[in-house]
């Protein structure tokens, strides 16, 4: 720390020195202090290690072959420009942007080439402080990394996910883009409550678009376009992960299309096919979503690690085009497990006629149950060989705040989302 | 049964000195929670067999459940890639009689000496590939194969679900076959000794659940391998010999 901090002190300006220095006398963060990369310093990792709470670390157009960890919260790294201005892995580095601290913000920039992950807020890590305690179970409670934002970033061909939130609460992924992941996109889980918005995403050419295993309370997935995935939109509950059942997710909004792209790296499971799909998942609401051309189906609601879904509600999304629009199919089932359809637009389902069988405004009635669509996968295609996005909208200049760190949680208002067009 | 008393010597080692490799040269630190470059590192190893094609291999396993205890040695090659395997095989037991095999991902070919003559006096050829479906959930052999197979992946594993299994931990750091190497553990039976110039894989310990399963798969010389595939003119589906392989197997 002190010899990062000795070359850090040679080359910035001495407002910058005054504001850094200080030996932690003054956290005002109403006004923000602000580096800029690399005209005042070198790199990135120099800049966040030498943050203070409150910092906002400005960075210029280049290619910048790091793996960043912050470690201190209520920090902000801006690109100047979401497209020149790259964290590149090299397919050498374990993650791009691995943040440990509460309230941190990350904006207007591309992470690509990263064996794990784009960008990771490591909850285990910052509410641990230290090593990691497998008997804790991070992600509720107090042991949880608090508040976090990503806005106007593109991650691309990483080795896990895009945007990884893992036992972390209170979030915002908003006006990002995420293609070549061999997992998924985005991702948040191990989390009770979350209380994470997801909005204004750009989601294509992973193996799963969002993937919320065990992510809990609050988790709103919403206004988004995901398509070309193997899989759409999948909250679902699994025992890898602490938390499990997964609950009270709503999926909102969002266009999803055609998530049955062979040019995409497999899902483990060999699922392929489907737009929305609620593995074991409970309490989730899946509203005026708009699902086509899936060669699996639309909306499925099926068991996952011995988890059944249970108390899902899917109503009001317009489905065409695809194998099976609406579909329950849970091994061995006896009865609806108190998922409900109603006023969904579509042509098919399993069983058939789903909206009478399991009604939300009344009695479920008994159905033969059939077996699940299958459908088999393609190969795999390799996540460093999916193609590289075309550039996309960079931050507006009005949306760039003057301070630093994650800030609060937006409130939505969720009836007044739409189908989308 | 040589090789079951090298693998009790090297198990003794373990236990004795807490090294498999030159116990003389062993940092004796004792576990320790993996940091986030160690999980990485973990996280990576497998991905990186997939990348860099295939290895030569030698695997021993004893299973200590039923009389005899059986064990199991593979010397051969795999190529990750291409799913495909070639080993030298010496076991007791059922297979007491299998020298050698070949697998694929949804058929192993077999090779038992002592059944050529009886197979070719049937019409026959004279060094027959006996090809069957691989079954590891009650074949030892099968078994092994599956876990050389099983030590690369097509993606990265997730550091971060590393770090919060119960028992994943820097073990030590040691020297194996002349190289330095970090041992980590991963969950409560798997050792992984990482090389520590580059992270590769050299050497997997395992265990079954149970811990009737002890099991050791040393990696070396990876790169891309070409395997040669027996010749299809001897290759005899099972089912064919069936009465004669019953006979010699049991199965």
């Amino acid at each position: 720390m002190t010899s990062v901090w000795a070359r850090v002190v040679a080359v910035v300006s001495v407002g910058w020195l005054a504001a850094g220095c200080g030996g932690g006398g003054n956290d005002d963060t109403s006004v923000a202090r602000v580096v800029q990369v690399p005209e005042q310093v070198a790199t990135i990792g120099e800049a966040v290690a030498a943050a203070r709470p409150g910092t906002i670390i400005d960075i210029g157009p280049g290619v910048y072959h790091e793996a960043v960890t912050v470690e201190t919260q209520r920090v902000t790294l801006r690109g100047r420009d979401r497209n020149t201005v790259i964290l590149d892995g090299r397919f050498a580095l374990a993650n791009g942007i691995s943040v440990k601290a509460d309230d941190v913000a990350v904006e207007n920039l591309t992470v690509r080439h990263y064996n794990q992950n784009g960008i990771v807020f490591n909850g285990i890590a910052a509410a641990s402080g230290g090593p990691v305690d497998p008997s804790v179970v991070y992600g509720a409670g107090s042991d949880v990394l608090r508040g976090y934002r990503v806005s106007w970033v593109t991650t691309h061909n990483n080795g896990l996910y895009g945007v990884y939130a893992f036992a972390a609460r209170d979030g915002v992924i908003e006006h990002s883009y995420a293609s070549g992941h061999p997992d998924s996109g985005f991702y948040v889980g191990q989390c009770r409550p979350c209380n994470v918005v997801l909005r204004y995403l750009t989601v294509e050419r992973n193996a799963i678009g969002y993937y919320g295993t065990n992510a809990s309370g609050g988790v709103i997935v919403m206004s988004s376009v995901f398509r070309g995935n193997r899989l759409g939109i999948a909250p679902n509950s699994q025992d890898m992960e602490k938390l499990a059942p997964q609950a009270d997710a709503v999926i909102v909004g969002n266009v999803v299309a055609d998530n049955d792209d062979p040019m995409t790296p497999r899902i483990p499971s060999g699922y392929f096919g489907g737009g929305i799909a609620i593995g074991g998942g409970t309490r989730n609401l899946v509203l005026r979503n708009r699902v086509t051309g899936h060669d699996r189906a639309g909306i499925e609601l099926l068991d996952l690690d011995d988890y059944r879904p249970e108390g899902n509600r899917i109503e009001g999304n317009v489905l065409s085009g695809n194998a099976l629009d609406l579909v329950y199919a849970v091994a061995g089932a006896v009865d609806g497990g108190g998922n409900c359809f109603a006023s969904n637009v579509f042509v098919s389902s399993l069983p058939v006629q789903v909206q009478q069988v399991l009604p939300c405004d009344g009695a479920a009635q008994p159905f033969a149950l059939e077996a699940s669509p299958t459908l088999a996968e393609p190969p795999s295609v390799d996540f460093r060989t999916v193609p590289a996005p075309p550039p996309q909208p960079t931050m507006p200049q009005d949306q760039r705040g003057s301070s630093a760190g994650a800030g609060p949680v937006p409130t939505v208002d969720i009836d007044a989302i739409g189908v989308p067009a | 049964m040589r090789w079951r008393v090298a693998l009790v010597g090297v198990l003794a080692l373990v236990a004795a000195c807490g090294g498999g490799g030159s116990p003389a040269t062993t940092v004796p630190v004792g576990p320790q929670p993996l940091n986030d470059d160690q999980a990485a590192r973990l996280a990576q190893s497998g991905y990186l067999n997939a990348q860099v094609g295939g290895a030569r291999f030698e695997a021993n396993s004893a299973f200590l459940v039923g009389e005899p205890r059986e064990t199991v040695r593979l010397v051969g090659e795999v190529d990750w890639k291409g799913h495909v395997g070639r080993a030298l095989v010496w076991t007791n037991g059922a297979d007491a009689s299998l020298t050698e095999v070949y697998w694929e991902r949804n058929v192993l070919l077999e090779r038992r000496p002592a059944m050529d003559m009886l197979v070719a006096a049937r019409g026959g050829p004279e060094q027959a590939w006996i090809a069957r479906s691989p079954d590891p959930s009650i074949r030892q052999v099968d078994r092994l194969v599956a876990l050389v197979m099983a030590l690369a992946s097509e993606q990265p594993d997730n550091a971060l679900l590393i770090q919060q299994t119960e028992g994943s931990s820097f073990i030590r750091a040691d020297e194996l076959r002349g190289a330095p190497v970090e041992v980590l553990r991963y969950g409560t039976r798997n050792l992984h000794w990482l090389a520590a110039a580059d992270g590769t894989l050299m050497r997997f310990e395992g265990n079954s659940a149970g811990g009737t399963a002890p099991t050791i798969i040393d990696l070396f010389e990876r790169g891309p391998v070409d395997i040669p595939t027996p010749p299809p003119r001897d290759v005899v589906p099972v089912a064919q010999v069936a009465e004669l392989y019953q006979a010699f197997t049991g199965r």
